[in-house]
């Protein structure tokens, strides 16, 4: 299941997939410049990426980013105001049907009908993907197996706990074997027992080799789950590279030293920037932000520097090289705002 | 065939929704039952008459022909007691309206000519079915002794005619006799006398009076139960006036036309649902255009209704024995036609309303604003003429009325036509307001 495919006939009947050209493996989804504007404002703004097959891509931002736009714009669910999607080299605008059909979305709420049992909203899902009575059947018996609620198939929904709906959510959207999955928030919401679980189950569609667009306001997911993550804040995409590329951005640390006044947090970055292993300063307000190479080793010396300068420091903390350190630094915000 | 899967899915929701199943059939049928039976009268229906109690203490061939008379009259039946003590105290309790004794020598005195008084017991609470009942058993009354004054009648001009007729035969006879005797004096003796004479009736009793008299009492009674005079009500058309529907005939369409808008509440709801949980999103993430998904999440209302008609007619067929009239395809073609504006009504709800308590609210109060001018609840042939007319700017005045035509009224597919062709268009209004407000996202 889930394999990847190579060169030949795509999933659906009639429709030729070329995965690759030249030994270079194409995109699975490529978007350019994507814009989104509600009412004169705009929501998205200019994002461009490309993503490979069998990757996971994490977009990480806080509620209001305009993640869910984007995905929403990715899977053909709503239209672009600017910019273009191709989908397995598919362009979405004029075929959106066609890509709807090679991809899934596991949405942020649980989509289900809670009043069917779970093997009939599989059953009513997967029916409008064409697949007939008896392909439907197998996939959904083998969709139920993967994420182990075969047991309780005709169980109606609103009989399950938050973790269980959360995994039947997700099955409604791989049930049709898509080149694409995108993911919105899928672990909001539930205990951390059920989220290790869809963790385990997402690993699994990884390892299948399913290509995921995964959207979150956690650092542990993008940090565990992803390959590669996009940093997104209102709408923009600040930066895009592997969890470990983001974290080189902020070398070994972060020292942020709270001062007096803005006039002597000035006159420290100053006094900062001189000093060989910072890498970077910047000041707010009275707050001194200093990228230092190794910062429990440094702050010393930086300490005994302003203090030698009279620049009376109110507090001083040591943020890790984290991805919230990353957000934090690049937005001027925790992701949790 | 994406919109029969989810027409389908709905299907099986609303199955597992017993709140609908109730609305939809089980309470109409409760009330076509209820309403029925509690309007009987009101449509005219004969079944159920008022109960006479009579006592006949005379016992004669006179007080039988009475009694006999009396439970002949519509929506009259007679209960014979013995004693008018029982009378007394079954209308003194209220249980029947009126109770008549028939006193002795009823007959004799009928014969005699003389006056007899018939005893009345009546409960005056019941005012205006005594009076109505009263007048009724006075008409009987009078045709049983018109047959007395008809055969006194009939006595005395027979008794005048027969004296009439002897004095003009006696005195021909007497001339007769001079003439004879005075010819027979001019001739010779032995000759000019008769041959064979023939005794001439004294008195001409070739008059048969029983005949005659029993001819004109027939003829007196029959003119005075079909009068030569008689009145046929027509309408201003010239046309005869239709025949109203009974109880049955009216509850059962008038319901099931009510109940058919019904499924706007749950269509409205049905939308609000799947847009609230994600579901309708979900669905327009998979390969489905947005028609697909309109008239798939339609075609439901639209299989339910048709199934709550066909139930419904079902149930006034099977249980009460009410008549489906002769045209089956005009039935069908009617149905078709109520259920099509009632699902596109709801589609128009679905369109306009954007919370559960709006759905609810205005659904409520546009079916049962609309049944109600319509006629479903109160018979059209009973309002007023400004009402009937007003009645006619409902979907549900124009499929009742068709669904008369030919339950009532022996209609065909023909005499409906024109009801099918509003309703349809009553429908194609809804559904295209409805394209322009739905919002898909």
């Amino acid at each position: 299941m889930y394999k990847t495919v190579r060169r030949g006939r795509c999933r659906k009947a009639g429709c030729r997939q070329i995965t690759k050209v030249g030994g270079q493996l194409l995109n699975i989804l490529e978007c350019t410049e994507l814009e989104k504007e509600y009412n004169g404002t705009r929501v998205v703004d200019k994002i461009s990426f490309k993503m490979k097959k069998g990757e996971t891509l994490g977009l990480l931002g806080p509620n209001g980013a305009g993640k869910t736009t984007t995905i929403s714009m990715l899977s053909a669910q709503i239209k672009q105001t600017g910019g273009t999607i191709q989908i397995n080299g598919h362009e979405i605008k004029g075929n959106e049907l066609k890509v709807k059909s090679l991809v899934g979305v596991v949405p942020q709420d649980i989509a289900l009908y809670p009043e069917l049992n779970a093997y009939e909203n599989l059953q009513f899902f997967g029916s409008l993907y064409k697949l007939d009575k008896k392909q439907l059947k197998k996939k959904i018996d083998r969709v139920l197996d993967l994420i182990g609620l075969k047991d309780r198939a005709k169980d109606p929904i609103k009989q399950y706990s938050g973790g269980m709906k959360r995994r039947i959510n997700i099955a409604a959207a791989i049930l049709h074997d898509p080149l694409v999955v995108f993911m919105d928030e899928p672990t909001v919401g539930i205990d951390p027992q059920s989220r290790n679980k869809i963790y385990e189950l997402i690993a699994l569609l990884k390892e299948q080799g399913m290509s995921i667009v995964y959207t979150t306001h956690y650092m542990e997911e993008a940090t565990n789950l992803c390959d590669r993550v996009a940093i997104v804040d209102r709408g923009k995409m600040i930066q895009l590279d592997s969890v470990k590329g983001l974290i080189k951005e902020i070398h070994g640390g972060i020292l942020e030293f709270q001062f007096r006044d803005p006039d002597t947090a000035q006159s420290a970055k100053a006094l900062a920037e001189e000093y060989e292993h910072v890498k970077e300063a910047r000041v707010s307000d009275s707050k001194l932000e200093a990228v230092v190479k190794d910062p429990q080793e440094n702050i010393g010396y930086l300490v005994e520097q302003f203090r030698t300068y009279s620049y009376e420091i109110m507090n001083l903390t040591i943020m890790p090289p984290t991805l919230e350190t990353l957000f934090l630094y690049k937005t001027g915000k925790a992701l949790r705002d | 065939m994406n919109f029969l899967n989810i027409a389908k899915k709905d299907i099986k929701l609303m199955l597992k929704d017993p709140g609908a199943l109730v609305v939809l059939f089980l309470l109409p049928m409760m009330l076509i039952t209820i309403m029925s039976f509690a309007l009987k009268p009101v449509y005219g229906d004969q079944s159920d008459a008022v109960k006479i109690l009579v006592a006949d203490m005379d016992k004669s061939e006179d007080s039988k022909r009475y009694i006999e008379g009396i439970d002949e009259v519509e929506g009259m039946d007679v209960d014979e007691l013995e004693k008018e003590s029982e009378i007394e105290k079954s209308v003194q309790d209220g249980e029947n309206p009126m109770g008549i004794i028939i006193p002795k020598g009823f007959q004799d005195s009928l014969e005699k000519g003389e006056k007899i008084d018939v005893k009345v017991i009546s409960d005056m609470a019941q005012l205006e079915t005594v009076s109505v009942l009263q007048k009724a058993i006075e008409g009987v009354a009078q045709s049983l002794s018109v047959n007395y004054e008809i055969s006194s009648m009939v006595d005395e001009q027979v008794a005048s005619i027969n004296q009439t007729m002897e004095t003009q035969v006696n005195d021909i006879t007497k001339a007769y006799e001079e003439r004879i005797a005075s010819l027979t004096a001019q001739l010779p003796q032995g000759a000019g006398q008769p041959a064979n004479q023939e005794a001439v009736p004294a008195n001409g009793d070739a008059v048969n009076t029983d005949e005659l008299k029993s001819s004109l009492t027939s003829q007196a009674q029959s003119s005075m139960k079909e009068p030569m005079i008689g009145f046929v009500t027509a309408s201003t058309k010239g046309e005869k006036e239709p025949p109203t529907p009974d109880a049955f005939q009216q509850n059962v369409p008038g319901f099931t036309v009510m109940y058919a808008f019904f499924i706007v509440m749950y269509a409205g709801r049905s939308f609000l649902n799947e847009k609230s949980s994600g579901t309708f999103t979900r669905i327009l993430n998979a390969p489905v255009n947005r028609w697909t998904l309109f008239f798939g999440k339609m075609l439901p209302n639209f299989i339910v209704g048709i199934a709550q008609v066909a139930v419904l007619f079902a149930f006034g067929y099977f249980v009460f024995d009410m008549s489906l009239g002769t045209s089956p395809f005009g039935l069908a073609a009617i149905s078709i036609a109520l259920v099509w504006a009632s699902s596109c009504l709801g589609m128009l709800i679905a369109a306009l309303f954007k919370t559960e308590a709006q759905v609810n609210g205005w659904s409520v109060l546009i079916v049962l604003t609309l049944a109600a001018l319509g006629g479903t609840m109160v018979p059209l042939f009973i309002m007023p003429d400004f009402m009937k007319q007003l009645a006619l700017i409902t979907p549900h005045a124009w499929a009742l009325n068709g669904f008369q035509d030919i339950l009532v009224r022996g209609g065909g597919l023909e005499d409906v036509v024109s009801n099918i062709g509003v309703l349809f268009a009553f429908g194609l209004a809804f559904l295209l307001v409805s394209v322009w407000k739905l919002k898909f996202d």
